[in-house]
């Protein structure tokens, strides 16, 4: 990989096409809560950069911030990609993989594909889709049981439990299924509660899931079905938002609603507001647009596609909507550029140092659309009174190697009931749990 | 026209493969400008899809038609021509630059991948392609009169 990679960058067409430097641009002046915006840039091809993946070997972990230790929780799973935590501290690993419903429609998808497949392969044909529990019953650190919780589901991410109402949010609709204190194996039929917008296409495939504080409602992420409307306008029909869903009726409503693909939907503990992380659009530049995490508020509009950051026009959007632009609202706290944020959780437990507690830990996948590799870790942003107090700074790195090869990346985040941090690791296909301690 | 013909040694009768690859390449450039003037007009994608198709297309054949010509003429006996190459070449060249910059602009998302650059490289490309062929058109009819006075 990294020899055509190379012979990719000589081509002195994609040398210009990126000549612009991202080297002299501070990336933390993108974090928080006034970004810095700089000028748009097309490109003649986007710059894509992605790891080439060598996995973990053994013995190798992520590197942890001071004051805290790291462990394998689980290893040898199927691309994991988030994380969820029942009651009783039995762990569910959601293992999914994407529909690959995307047709190539043009030939930059073609190209794109197989640039991606020469530096992302490898991942395995393994059965995957499907929810693994993980019981460590004595809290060593090392799960006694390891059991297929609920297999052959279609792409699932999101997981949310009401009572014994265990709601798997798959790509195309939320199930529910019966669940009892305990079970390692789920064998009742589903109910599907709501449809949700599947293929065709399913660009963004992951539906996030967190029901609200008294239980009556869901909250599902539903990202968008292309980068930036390239699939036409009709493709994105209820899209890029977060729904509202009834528990008892399966009605719906659009929640809020631009946001181009929400992930890591979750409940800020002390003010109980909705917050999510959102991917925002790519190919605009390296240092755009940065992806960010923002309390969602009801019936508002974040700006995608026809503008980012409050009133930034993206110009890649045709017909233009001024009417939403103008409403359109600036998220609460900058990420950073195309990090990849795909998994919030809030640490409201007590177990790791003091400084964490009230805050947000993000996962972030990494980028690839721009040279200088950005995200590939899981970030703190401190909390105070609800609302973010204070720069991001790392907590977990170490997943790309010395060589900027991908041993693992973080996806989904969680906190167990012992308060251990667990992370979700789909390339390394592992769980990772980050506990107090040196 | 049958004296004009019988004029002529064989060879000019026949279309090189060069030829025929740059007129697929050429209907392509052609269909191009019209899809991206069809997605100018209506903001449908399905015609920025067609146009990124016929564009890359056109280019690619483009590079194959310049390619094959030049492996032609440097392995074949030259063969005997009417009018001048080198002024094709250029113009040639000329195509295949224009084209494969616009396939990468096609490259883009949306409505940049067609407008401004998009649109205006097909119209640029197509207008070096008739300008060619009107000067093809004159070299031909100046050769007919040096061979028919």
């Amino acid at each position: 990989m990294t020899s055509f990679r190379n012979a990719f960058l000589l081509l002195p067409l994609l040398a210009l096409a990126s000549a612009c430097s991202d080297d002299d641009f501070d990336p933390q002046t993108q974090i928080g809560a006034d970004p810095v915006l700089p000028e748009q840039q097309q490109y003649l091809f986007p710059p894509m950069h992605i790891a080439s993946v060598v996995g973990w070997k053994k013995g190798e972990t992520p590197a942890v911030a001071p004051g805290l230790k790291i462990a394998a929780f689980a290893t040898d799973l199927q691309h994991p990609r988030s994380v969820y935590v029942l009651p009783n501290g039995d762990v569910l690993a959601v293992e999914s993989k994407g529909p690959g419903t995307e047709p190539a429609r043009r030939p930059k998808d073609l190209v794109m594909g197989w640039i991606q497949s020469l530096s992302t392969g490898g991942g395995g044909d393994q059965p995957s889709n499907r929810i693994t529990l993980l019981r460590d019953a004595d809290g060593d650190g090392v799960p006694e049981v390891k059991s297929v919780f609920l297999d052959h589901l279609d792409s699932p991410f999101g997981v949310a439990l009401v009572g014994e109402d265990l709601y798997v949010a798959n790509t195309n609709a939320i199930m529910r299924y019966p669940y009892r204190t305990g079970q390692t194996v789920i064998t009742a039929k589903p109910t599907m509660l709501t449809a949700l917008p599947g293929g065709p296409i399913d660009h963004h495939w992951t539906k996030s899931l967190v029901a609200s504080p008294d239980g009556t409602k869901l909250y599902v992420g539903v990202g968008s079905n292309s980068n930036i409307t390239e699939n036409g306008i009709q493709a994105e029909e209820n899209r890029a938002a977060i729904w509202e869903v009834d528990r008892a009726s399966g009605a719906w409503r659009i929640f809020a609603s631009g946001l181009r693909n929400p992930n890591g939907l979750s409940i800020e503990p002390v003010t109980k507001q909705l917050w999510t992380v959102v991917n925002e659009r790519d190919e605009l530049g390296p240092n755009l647009v940065p992806d960010y995490m923002t309390s969602v508020r009801d019936g508002a509009f974040y700006g995608w596609p026809y503008s980012y950051y409050g009133q930034h026009i993206d110009p890649r959007v045709m017909p233009q909507r001024p009417d939403l632009v103008e409403k359109a609202i600036v998220p609460d706290y900058a990420l950073g550029s195309h990090v990849a944020p795909l998994g919030m959780t809030f640490y409201a437990a007590e177990a790791l140092p003091q400084k964490y507690r009230g805050g947000a830990f993000v996962g972030e996948h990494g980028s690839w659309n721009r040279k200088t590799f950005n995200g590939y870790k899981v970030v703190f942003v401190p909390f105070e009174a609800g609302h973010p107090s204070g720069k991001a700074e790392d907590v977990v790195t170490g997943f790309l190697n010395k060589n900027d090869e991908a041993r693992g990346r973080p996806v989904g985040v969680g906190v167990d009931v012992r308060g251990a941090l667990l992370i979700a690791d789909d390339v390394g296909n592992t769980v990772w749990r980050v506990t107090a301690g040196s | 026209m049958a004296t004009t013909e019988d004029a002529y040694p064989p060879a000019l009768h026949r279309h090189s493969p060069p030829e025929l690859i740059a007129a697929f390449a050429i209907a392509c450039m052609i269909g191009g400008l019209l899809t991206d003037i069809a997605y100018w007009n209506s903001a449908e994608f399905l015609w920025a899809d067609f146009s990124a198709w016929l564009v890359s297309t056109g280019a690619v054949a483009a590079v194959v038609a310049i390619l094959a010509a030049i492996i032609g003429n440097l392995i074949a006996r030259p063969r005997p021509r009417l009018v001048p190459p080198l002024p094709y070449l250029l113009a040639g060249t000329l195509v295949v630059v224009l084209a494969v910059f616009n396939t990468l602009i096609h490259s883009r998302d949306a409505w940049t991948s067609v407008v401004p650059w998009g649109l205006t490289l097909s119209a640029a490309t197509v207008f070096v392609l008739l300008l060619t062929a009107i000067w093809h058109m004159l070299a031909l009819r100046r050769a007919d009169r040096e061979l028919q006075p």
